[in-house]
């Protein structure tokens, strides 16, 4: 395993401990399904409930992440992070994006010895377009372009 | 470069020359980027993290 792996496993076997339901979002979610992207935090879907934002501060501490919150296009995240981690939590993606919706189109990748549920890239094309930042429009078309080959690769092949 | 290793990147650059002509748009070395994605073996790093390592410097 990569040394970015075994950090997204040691936070997967955190949120495991913690019980929290997540998705894996953003760009990490983007690079584990073939898109050339790189980032330097991890993103994840929760379902906004009091009990979830235990779990957020639970799997905080357990990594030893100092937490802050701030308002962004997609709404309150949650944001926990040390010198080496940076983990958010979001709780809205695109306006017709629920948590349900998006699952439902997820798929499950193998890291280590632990599953990790992945966004759909349509679900993640779809949220970045919805946020109309300039700084993703060069990741949409990397976006799109990767489901493009994906599609013709798998017939392919 | 290991043997197996060096097929599975030949194996890109054959698949990214086949598949060229159905993307004109993407640039060749973004093509290549994907299909390496695609293709790549489990045993292979995935790497996908950077850090500040100073003012607008990032390594990953």
């Amino acid at each position: 395993m990569s040394p970015d792996e075994i950090i997204l496993l040691r936070i997967l076997k955190e949120l495991k401990g913690a019980r929290l339901e997540t998705i894996l979002v953003g760009n990490t979610a983007c690079a584990l399904q073939g898109v050339p992207v790189m980032t330097q935090d991890i993103d994840f879907f929760v379902r906004d409930t009091v009990l979830n934002r235990k779990k957020i501060a639970r799997f905080a501490k357990g990594l030893k992440l100092f937490i802050s919150k701030s308002n962004n296009a997609v709404g309150e995240t949650i944001r926990t992070e040390n010198k080496e981690i940076v983990v958010d939590f979001v709780f809205r993606l695109g306006p017709k994006q629920t948590f349900n919706n998006v699952r439902s189109r997820s798929q499950l990748i193998k890291i280590g010895n632990l599953f990790c549920r992945v966004a759909s890239l349509e679900d993640l094309y779809l949220a970045k377009s919805c946020l109309g930042r300039e700084k993703d429009k060069a990741l949409l078309k990397i976006i799109k372009d990767t489901i493009r080959v994906k599609n013709i690769f798998t017939k392919e092949r | 470069m290991n043997p197996s290793d060096k097929k599975i990147i030949e194996k890109v650059i054959e698949y990214r020359k086949k598949l060229a002509n159905k993307f004109p748009d993407i640039p060749p070395g973004d093509l290549q980027l994907i299909l390496r994605n695609l293709i790549k073996p489990k045993s292979w790093p995935r790497r996908f993290l950077l850090r500040k390592i100073g003012k607008d410097r990032y390594v990953p």
